[in-house]
């Protein structure tokens, strides 16, 4: 039994990949035992650098990993995603207005015509861009567009978790706290929970309630975030914020 | 109909010389077919001995041919029967090609290795050659061609489809689309589909020609469509052999394959040009 | 003064309107001098670098100005001379070790690159030139190294062969186009180190690209600003971040996540 304000839990969670190198077949084990909880309603921040497999587990707790071993428990509902570049997350086939009516259409709840456009326009305003985008195709859009379009997107279906793989990392720095802003307003207002990946220690501290730092699938520290930022525990912490120039 | 209506605009984007030329050739050759369906100037199978290869006059444009036929209206016949045939391969060849490709490119795995791999052994052979083989199996005539040679075109579109399909299955609008809860057949025919349409219509195009030419072939080879019906490598074959003395018989038809397979040619060109 | 940039403009002419990437941009570099050219997208701070290191490409693209390196300028300089230049006097690094190395060529052989090029050296003489730079990059195991190809190598690893196979001629000018921007920030502060201990002990001046303005300020003398083609702003790099005089300058310096700590 999950205690009434835990989201998401991991028992032991553990995944592999079978890599096949000629005939050869090596087992590589992304993530291996790993306990967590997430919090209703917080923004956790998942930090390590390439290889650390947290994409990964944001995929397992989606559901699109299988797990080796070990259990995620998760209760929330319609859990959604945003991804690290916005020019392969939007199907660049599509009008913005198709777009961010798929979800809609495919939801449990059935909307007509005029209903779902009148939505997609209610959340266009939402983050931040007027019902002018909506004939507009991708390719006409700025990354910082097209990032707010996959995170109105991801809103439709009104989900409880949102999962934001390193949102802001292909966006000049400019635009990277614009978006980030607006995450930060939705997170307000729609009282989601967040799991927000990234590589960037700088980023986290000021958006994130609690952050996990992973190292080669294992969790090295998870807790509050100015206790990790102050007083790390762990000497792979330190060296992390050590290169991002913060002690 | 999300399909059609992007094939629409893929038409309206393109505007380029080439196509417009490829566009206009086809779109005659077509009326002409179409035409044939319901008027000929004389009936293409009623002989008359006495105009026995008579050349090219006001009554005969094209003049007629050993048994006193009217090669203008034969060659209409030709063209429709040609056109007929070249459209079910490619719509044959097309449509298994899509659903076999679309399932291995995006389902992968042991599936997708194992429809590759009889892909490939039938990729080996020419696409002619397989007809052949196809048409040696069912026996000769009209249907039978269509039939054989919309197989032998599978492999090459499962192809170009499965390439499409791998080289999108793994972007992120895919994934989100899975996570909001579509299921495959909507992310195979209404999300990835029209992204690879522009290379598909390329090689719908290009498929075409190879139709054209490839019935042209077999009916040349006399296994194609039969006699006393019309088709425009039939007439080749009988043409070839007046070729010295009645050049027309043979120099039109002729023609007229030319002008078709650079039709398709030039739309091919112009499709991938405003890709 | 080694390079002097006066006036430069790039426009390319390859759609209907001709585009203005980079305008009237004038600079200097120093020996010894780390300059740093910092912008968004879309800045030009990339056809700026491309420019010096005489990476342009000669067909639909319009350039005035001059590039003075040695009395000669580099955009109006025939090719056989340029090349002359490319990889013996001006080096560069990219942003992607994996693209940058030939996958089928032994990172040995294409550390001698330069060397085989640029100078007369027997194979011993080369070899021993190449293995000198792998240990000042830092590679343990230079011997290993060598004769390995690059997919054998993790990312930081081939960055430091990149610097060791453009430093190995002895250039005047290193141009680092975004060099650590695809690395681990673990990796990414010691590549910055080792930059800066070869520019304090080969005389080397770096012209450093970057959209990052925390690295710009851990690693260069002097920053360069640039927007939509122009510079904004220009100077010693800690009297900028300190007081910096353009909107568009505080607004970049602005959108750096500061950490207070509360401790």
């Amino acid at each position: 039994m999950m205690a009434e304000d835990i989201i998401v839990k991991g028992k032991d969670v553990t995944v592999s990949f079978i890599n096949k190198i000629g005939n050869r077949k090596e087992k590589k084990t992304v993530l291996e035992g790993l306990d967590f909880d997430v919090q209703r309603g917080e923004i956790l921040g998942l930090a390590g650098e390439s290889g650390s497999g947290k994409s990964t587990l944001a995929k397992a707790i989606l559901g699109m990993v299988p797990l080796e071993r070990g259990s995620i428990e998760s209760k929330a509902e319609n859990p959604q995603m945003i991804f690290q570049d916005p020019y392969s997350s939007l199907n660049p086939a599509k009008t913005i207005s198709w777009i961010m009516q798929e979800p809609l259409k495919l939801g449990k709840k059935k909307y007509t015509g005029s209903e779902r456009l009148a939505k997609v326009e209610e959340m266009l305003g939402e983050v931040g861009l007027d019902a002018g985008y909506m004939q507009r195709k991708p390719g006409e859009l700025s990354g910082g567009q097209r990032q707010r379009i996959c995170i109105g997107t991801a809103l439709m279906q009104a989900p409880e978790l949102l999962i934001a793989d390193e949102p802001v990392s292909a966006l000049d720095v400019t635009i990277q706290a614009q978006v980030l802003e607006l995450m930060r307003e939705i997170h307000r207002k729609k009282k989601l929970t967040i799991l927000f990946i990234s590589h960037d220690l700088r980023t986290m501290y000021n958006f994130c309630d609690r952050v996990m730092i992973l190292q080669k699938g294992r969790i090295v520290e998870c807790g509050k975030t100015e206790d990790i930022y102050s007083d790390p525990k762990e000497p792979y912490t330190r060296l992390l914020l050590e290169s991002a120039g913060i002690v | 109909m999300p399909v059609i209506k992007s094939i629409k605009k893929i038409f309206q984007k393109y505007h380029g010389f080439n196509f417009n030329a490829g566009l206009i050739i086809t779109g005659v050759i077509f009326i002409i077919a179409l035409v044939g369906c319901f008027y000929t100037p004389y009936e293409p199978t009623a002989m008359n001995v006495s105009i026995r290869n008579t050349a090219p006059s006001l009554a005969h444009i094209f003049g007629c041919d050993d048994s006193g036929r009217d090669v203008f209206s034969r060659v209409m016949e030709g063209i429709r029967n040609t056109f007929f045939i070249s459209t079910m391969t490619v719509l044959i060849g097309s449509g298994f090609g899509i659903i076999l490709g679309a399932a291995a490119g995006y389902y992968g795995g042991k599936f997708d290795e194992i429809l590759m791999r009889i892909n490939d052994a039938l990729f080996a052979f020419p696409s002619v050659l397989l007809a052949l083989v196809i048409v040696s199996l069912l026996g000769p005539g009209f249907f039978n061609v269509t039939v054989a040679l919309g197989i032998a075109f599978i492999p090459s579109f499962a192809r170009i489809v499965r390439s499409g399909f791998k080289s999108q299955v793994n972007m992120d609008y895919v994934q989100s689309a899975r996570l909001m809860g579509a299921g495959d057949l909507r992310i195979i025919f209404v999300h990835i589909l029209p992204n690879i349409l522009p290379v598909l219509m390329s090689s719908v195009m290009i498929g075409f020609n190879n139709a054209v030419l490839a019935e042209a072939g077999l009916s040349y080879l006399g296994i194609g469509v039969q006699p006393p019906r019309a088709s425009l490598g039939l007439m080749l074959k009988d043409g070839q052999a007046l070729l010295a003395t009645a050049p027309w018989n043979a120099l039109f038809p002729g023609l007229v394959i030319v002008l078709m397979v650079l039709g398709f040619a030039l739309l091919s060109e112009g499709i991938s040009e405003a890709a | 003064m080694l390079l002097d940039i006066k006036n430069l403009t790039i426009e390319f002419h390859d759609h209907d309107r001709p585009e203005r990437v980079v305008e009237d941009v004038n600079f200097s570099l120093d020996k010894g001098e780390i300059l740093g050219i910092v912008g968004e997208s879309g800045s030009g701070k990339s056809m700026t670098a491309m420019a010096v290191a005489g990476l342009l490409p000669r067909k639909k693209m319009e350039k005035s100005g001059e590039i003075l390196f040695e009395g000669k300028n580099i955009l109006t300089l025939p090719r056989h001379e340029l090349r002359g230049l490319q990889g013996d006097e001006i080096s560069v690094i990219f942003q992607e070790p994996m693209t940058a190395l030939n996958p089928t060529m032994k990172i040995g052989k294409q550390v001698e690159e330069a060397l085989l090029l640029h100078r007369h050296m027997n194979d011993a003489e080369r070899k021993a030139k190449a293995m000198e730079w792998l240990g000042k990059v830092e590679l343990d195991d230079a011997e290993r190294v060598y004769e390995a190809y690059p997919h054998e190598l993790s990312g930081g690893m081939r960055q430091r062969v990149m610097i060791a196979a453009a430093m190995v001629s002895d250039p005047q000018i290193l141009i680092a186009d975004e060099p650590t921007t695809a690395l681990d920030v673990t990796v990414q502060s010691q590549i910055i180190k080792l930059l800066l201990k070869i520019n304090k002990a080969a005389g080397v001046s770096i012209l450093f690209i970057s959209h990052d303005l925390s690295l710009i300020k851990q690693i260069t003398h002097n920053v360069i600003v640039m927007q939509k083609g122009r510079i904004v702003e220009k100077g010693d790099t800690d009297e900028i971040f300190m007081n910096p005089k353009e909107e568009y300058t505080k607004k970049l310096i602005s959108s750096i996540p500061t950490v207070k700590l509360r401790k």
